[in-house]
């Protein structure tokens, strides 16, 4: 009874925060080589246990247990869904490991996307360790849109992605923010003497895993997850499906989305959106800076007054949608294989490459113009 | 081209040996001449613009239907609902752009859409026509949508149309509501010219409540459909540029149930048709390639959408400038072939 127990112990979310911290291969058989503990937020469609079929994932407990090949290793996952829908996924793979898994597996499937802050939700999350927490900023990975509206102080017509590291990086990040313009998107902090890395992508990692700092992580993502609902709830409802039927016709039913920019836009941000970042050294040059692939066909863009229209293709999850916009805002129309992240991705392209005041409605929200 | 070569063969035997040479002569000459012509870049630019004009017709068309399939007031406050394109596709007629309608007011709106008008009486003599047909279908029509009491006639167009097609409209006192799309600021509303009651009554929607909302200016979209019926053959043979993500090819099943996605109520026979088009023409111009049975791959250098649709573009109108300088150089020949033989008869009668 012992031995089974041990080969496959149930948690609770409790016991198994509690068992990382001092028990650790306990949780990991394969455990080796020591890594930072790897803790991935996604987001995914309500019965994600489905997505997942192939991998012989077992419940254990309040967490689910599976393992995702990579080469010839087994790379173990812990999955922990918070609520309907929104997951923690606790690992020890290396980066290439946890690339060609999890990483590649979000990435090429529908129904599942990692979960992105915004901007302004980010800032509030790293304000909430700062003012909660005795905790400072070491390194920092920043950026600026293109056409940011944020003000600059130096050459604010530019985009720029900047990496810090220093002693002074706390304070750096606030005097770049207002020199340059430039917001975080990655962010080591030092927690209680606790070494833990944040990303705008839902991406946190633990140096030394204690169940002092699992706690800080769980209030953190309990601050946090107000937007990422909001942005799913959202984007679920952007839907064109056969609604009743009259007589011999079915009637159809839309639901488009809107982004609505925070300030009036020209046409070089929408250019860019539309035909790619290339050659751009604000999204280009920063490696770990991986925005969502979209492809934009049939583009119609006319100037004075600036309005627009191409057919999107989620090049990642296939999903098709048009968009028609103005300077203040891009309409979504769903079109063909739609899936929710796909209208989250976009929104995020807007976010991080033109306008990082933009929000994402629904077509008939009275919001913007 | 062989068949062309095969004919001039058997053609050079029919003229006198002194004929042949001058004859083939000419020919070549032609042949350049025709070559010339064709290299021309007006006509890669006329396609283009082709390409260009259905696709505003398609956007003022969007946005003509976009407010009844959105939800919001006018499908769910006033219920009045989006049926279909081409309305009377099954009498196989010339046919107005959009069928609108409302069980409740047991309505239905027939609507027509124009990208750009430059003769707007030309439109409405046309319209008048199509109007024609549509009353001639009445019984049709009745059967198809029992319980409808009658049908109004819709006309929509870019606000900066508006002005000169309300007046062809009041002088051909024929009763064609005018919609009027403001593209830039994405609205759809009701454009009621100045002028007496009783005309302006007989140009409005038979519910006040629609006039109203449309009044008011509607937010709409000018994208939503790909392509519609009558759209180009490019603007349908888009859907092949995402057709196959994830996958190394797509059955003619996938195509299909697209095309079906895009064409609301639109009978299976009439949807398998356009698949078949789209197949035909992707293969006619190497953009598509039969695997075996119903299956299919996409020939492409690229796999990114965006590159492919540009890539389709290219191949459609070189194969389109092509096959129309083969039919020119086709009619052109024979009128050379005319000539030499009627040479050649003017030559024994002496």
């Amino acid at each position: 009874m012992q031995n089974a127990d041990k080969i496959n112990p149930k948690f609770s979310f409790e016991s198994f925060l509690k068992d990382m911290s001092t028990n650790l291969d306990r949780v990991f058989v394969g455990l080796g080589q020591r890594n930072w503990l790897k803790i991935d937020l996604v987001t995914a469609k309500d019965d994600w246990q489905r997505l997942f079929e192939d991998y012989n994932m077992e419940k254990r407990g309040d967490v689910y247990y599976l393992q995702m090949k990579a080469n010839n290793r087994s790379v173990e996952y812990y999955v922990h869904e918070i609520q309907d829908g929104l997951l923690m996924f606790f690992s020890l793979s290396r980066r290439e490991e946890y690339n060609s898994t999890l990483k590649l597996f979000i990435k090429n499937t529908r129904g599942i996307t990692n979960m992105w802050f915004p901007y302004k939700s980010f800032e509030s999350t790293i304000n909430f360790i700062r003012s909660h927490y005795i905790a400072n900023i070491y390194s920092f990975t920043a950026r600026r849109p293109y056409s940011s509206k944020y003000p600059a102080k130096i050459r604010g017509s530019a985009g720029r992605s900047v990496r810090y590291s220093g002693d002074d990086a706390d304070q750096s990040l606030s005097e770049l923010r207002e020199a340059y313009g430039v917001l975080p998107t990655t962010v080591d902090f030092e927690i209680e003497s606790n070494k833990i890395r944040i990303t705008n992508d839902g991406f946190i990692l633990i140096r030394n895993i204690n169940f002092e700092i699992l706690r800080i992580v769980e209030e953190i993502i309990d601050q946090a997850i107000a937007e990422p609902i909001r942005l799913r709830d959202k984007s679920k409802q952007v839907l064109y499906t056969s609604g009743p039927m009259w007589n011999k016709f079915t009637i159809s039913k839309l639901m488009s989305g809107k982004i609505v920019f925070g300030t009036n836009l020209d046409l070089p941000p929408i250019t860019q959106l539309l035909h790619g970042f290339d050659d751009d050294g604000a999204g280009g040059t920063d490696e770990d800076m991986e925005l969502p692939k979209f492809s934009f066909i049939d583009t119609n863009i006319s100037e004075e007054p600036l309005r627009y229209s191409a057919t999107a293709i989620d090049e990642d999850k296939g999903t098709v949608f048009g968009i028609s916009g103005n300077s203040n805002r891009i309409i979504l129309v769903p079109k063909r294989k739609t899936t929710f992240e796909s209208f989250i991705n976009f929104y995020r392209l807007v976010n991080e490459t033109i306008d990082e005041s933009s929000d994402l409605h629904l077509f008939n929200e009275p919001h913007g113009k | 081209m062989n068949r062309m070569a095969n004919d001039d063969k058997s053609f050079l035997l029919r003229l006198p040996k002194d004929l042949r040479e001058e004859f083939k002569l000419e020919k070549t000459l032609l042949t350049k001449k025709i070559d010339d012509k064709w290299s021309d870049k007006r006509h890669t630019a006329q396609k283009l613009n082709g390409i260009k004009q259905d696709k505003h017709h398609n956007e003022i068309l969007n946005a003509c239907i976009f407010p009844f399939v959105q939800q919001g007031t006018m499908t769910q406050r006033l219920d009045y609902a989006y049926i279909r394109s081409s309305p009377l596709l099954e009498l196989d007629v010339k046919n107005v752009d959009f069928l609108i309608a409302s069980k409740t007011d047991g309505v239905l709106i027939f609507g027509e859409a124009k990208g750009t008008i430059t003769n707007p009486r030309a439109v409405i003599t046309e319209y008048k026509k199509r109007i024609q047909v549509i009353q001639e279908h009445a019984a049709y029509i009745k059967k198809m949508f029992p319980g409808i009491k009658s049908w109004e006639y819709v006309l929509g167009v870019p606000s900066g149309d508006t002005m000169e097609t309300s007046k062809a409209i009041l002088r051909s006192n024929v009763h064609i509501i005018l919609w009027q799309i403001d593209e830039w600021n994405g609205k759809l509303s009701l454009a009621v010219p100045h002028t007496d009651r009783a005309t302006r009554l007989k140009i409005m929607h038979g519910n006040n409540d629609l006039n109203k909302v449309l009044g008011g200016k509607i937010p709409t979209s000018t994208a939503f459909k790909t392509f519609y019926h009558e759209s180009h053959p490019v603007a349908k043979m888009t859907l092949l540029t995402s057709i196959d993500k994830h996958s190394q090819s797509f059955t003619f099943m996938d195509l299909k149930a697209s095309v079906s996605e895009e064409l609301d109520n639109t009978p299976d026979s009439e949807t398998t048709a356009i698949a078949n088009q789209i197949i035909e023409w992707a293969t006619a111009i190497g953009f598509v390639k039969r695997l075996d049975g119903e299956t299919y791959k996409i020939q492409s250098r690229y796999k990114h959408s965006g590159n492919r649709y540009n890539e389709l573009v290219g191949k459609w109108i070189k194969h389109k400038i092509k096959s129309e300088k083969e039919h020119d150089l086709d009619q052109k020949l024979k009128t050379l072939q005319n000539e030499f033989l009627s040479k050649n008869a003017t030559l024994d009668n002496f």
